[in-house]
């Protein structure tokens, strides 16, 4: 059996009294997709620099393509075969883009020169310009570059998107697609579960430092979990509807104004049966979408999970 | 060798700053050694009447009435104080500037082990701290034929290997402070070279401090011992040596254990 590409255990990293990580058992099978999902400060860069051996742990165990982070002669054999894009980008300021694209190779020992000029055509990247001249989604660009030029086995991406317009996010996420389909392993950091949803096939939820979630992505978001938003008339707002009242699946009911918000799990027929049994009048409008971040967070901590 | 030199083409500018202006304060110095020879023994007696000061500065065992003595009071001064500053200052910069840039992110997530990029970064100040001597000795030596004086070779080379030392031990030094407090290293690195050089002073003026000889290189690497006799204190110097080497290990190994931020 195939080694994991990740795999944690009992991970935990504190700063002084402060918390960044416990207790992570998080396990990216090879070959996988996999999200990392969390809010700002939830430990999600913590844990990734522990992946890398930036940081070493407080305790528990780490192995990443089966060798110890932690191990400085094990950590430059696994660098090597690592794609890493932090998510504060930053290079050299007084350097031109090819020239620290150029740096990143020789320090890899590769010789990457077709593989950059096709990733710098795909990204749109111009070399020539400085990196102090750079806005931040091209300095990203320019680190998707590097992560990418040496063709490792795990690409390690942390908020790989923050910064790049939607063109340019589509282009990258085809570029992963590529190497998820040559059979690499990607791992990335995220705040939209969008992104998630769409490409990754398993993912890991963070909370507070802590793992809330973790497992396939359609368990974790539920594939008929649907955010409800109801506009309702005036006369009907402060209450949910009688016709909604105990019909299974509905969690997390907010109503603002005329607005009542839901979060349902249900089948759909049943909920459409619920609304059409509305008394005439009080539905004005019906949105249906896929549920954001926080509610499908919310969702877990009032399901307990 | 690419950290090693991609470290010197990030150092160059700074490198030509303070080596030429260093530099130009020798040529300065000597320049104005004519006019001072003239009015030596009025000089001489001002300075011997300075009390703590004169032997802090070593004008007790060096004259200014000859071009070695004016040398190494004079310039001595410069090159002590500008060598030292330049080493304090690019040695304090050479791990923290990867923090306070945010570049550390990039470089340790190199394949290239920590040891590597601390051993070609510290390789490449040593190799920056010795072109900036070349640079000083070249002013010097301008400054020499310019006023028509030859100054005493063996001596001359002698203090400028002491010199070299010292900057590099001051270097070592500030290489340990700045992998220990990262972005506050400047200030830190700075403050341990000033540490040194009144050290120095202050077992110049007072017999009962001499223990600081064990400490600071500014003492094997005063003109005042080592131009009268071009000799060399070699034990200080083995001594000065052994502590470089210490504190890059001691820096190799923290280091490398280290939590890298942002």
């Amino acid at each position: 059996m195939q080694q994991p590409a990740i795999q944690c255990k009992a991970l935990t990293k504190t700063y002084g009294k402060a918390r960044g990580v416990e207790n992570l058992d998080i396990v990216v099978e090879t070959g996988a997709f996999y999200g990392f999902i969390g809010p700002n400060g939830a430990g999600k860069s913590t844990t990734i620099r522990a992946f890398l051996g930036l940081i070493a742990p407080t305790a528990g165990s780490v192995r990443v393509l089966g060798l110890n982070p932690a191990n400085a002669a094990q950590r430059t054999a696994l660098l090597a075969k690592v794609g890493y894009l932090p998510s504060e980008t930053q290079f050299y300021p007084d350097m031109r883009v090819a020239e620290v694209i150029a740096l990143s190779a020789r320090l890899h020992r590769k010789h990457c020169a077709a593989e950059a000029a096709r990733l710098c055509e795909r990204l749109e990247l111009d070399t020539s310009k400085k990196i102090e001249q750079l806005s931040l989604g091209n300095r990203k660009k320019a680190g998707i570059v590097c992560a990418m030029q040496h063709d490792p086995d795990l690409y390690i991406l942390d908020e790989p998107t923050s910064g790049l317009d939607p063109l340019m996010q589509r282009v990258f996420f085809e570029l992963l697609e590529e190497k998820h389909a040559e059979g690499k392993t990607i791992f990335f950091s995220s705040h939209v579960l969008g992104e998630v949803q769409r490409h990754c096939t398993c993912a890991a939820v963070l909370r507070q430092g802590c793992l809330a979630a973790q497992g396939s992505v359609s368990a974790l978001a539920g594939t008929t979990a649907r955010c409800i938003s109801l506009q309702l008339a005036q006369g009907a707002q402060g209450v949910l509807p009688a016709a909604l009242q105990g019909l299974p699946g509905i969690a997390t009911p907010t109503q603002v104004g005329h607005n009542l918000q839901f979060l349902y799990t249900g089948q759909p027929a049943p909920l459409l049966a619920a609304l059409a049994a509305l008394p005439g009048g009080m539905l004005q409008d019906v949105t249906i979408t896929e549920p954001g971040l926080e509610e499908v967070f919310l969702h877990y901590y009032t399901e307990g999970v | 060798m690419t950290i090693y030199l991609h470290e010197l083409k990030r150092g160059t500018k700074s490198f030509w700053i303070w080596a030429l202006s260093v530099g130009a304060l020798a040529l300065v110095c000597l320049l104005q050694y004519p006019q001072m020879q003239s009015q030596a023994d009025a000089a001489s007696a001002i300075f011997a009447d300075l009390g703590g000061f004169t032997a802090a500065f070593g004008m007790d065992v060096l004259g200014f009435g000859t071009a070695m003595g004016f040398y190494g009071v004079e310039c001595g001064a410069c090159l002590g104080l500008g060598g030292g500053l330049y080493a304090a200052f690019a040695g304090s910069a050479l791990l923290a500037k990867e923090e306070t840039g945010h570049t550390a992110e990039f470089l340790y997530t190199q394949p290239i082990s920590r040891a590597r990029i601390l051993g070609q970064k510290f390789l490449a100040l040593t190799t920056q701290i010795v072109a900036f001597n070349l640079v000083w000795v070249a002013c010097a030596l301008a400054g020499f034929f310019y006023v028509g004086e030859n100054p005493a070779w063996k001596a001359f080379w002698l203090y400028q290997l002491a010199q070299l030392l010292m900057q590099l031990e001051i270097a070592g030094f500030c290489f340990a402070v700045s992998a220990c407090l990262g972005r506050a290293a400047l200030g830190g690195g700075i403050g341990v070279m000033a540490l040194l050089y009144f050290l120095s002073m202050w077992g110049n003026i007072s017999d009962d401090v001499a223990w600081v000889k064990y400490i600071t290189p500014y003492w094997y690497a005063d003109a005042a011992r080592i131009l009268p006799e071009a000799k060399l204190d070699l034990p200080l110097m083995a001594l000065g040596a052994a502590y470089l080497a210490a504190v890059l290990g001691a820096t190799l190994w923290y280091y490398g254990k280290k939590d890298i931020t942002a």
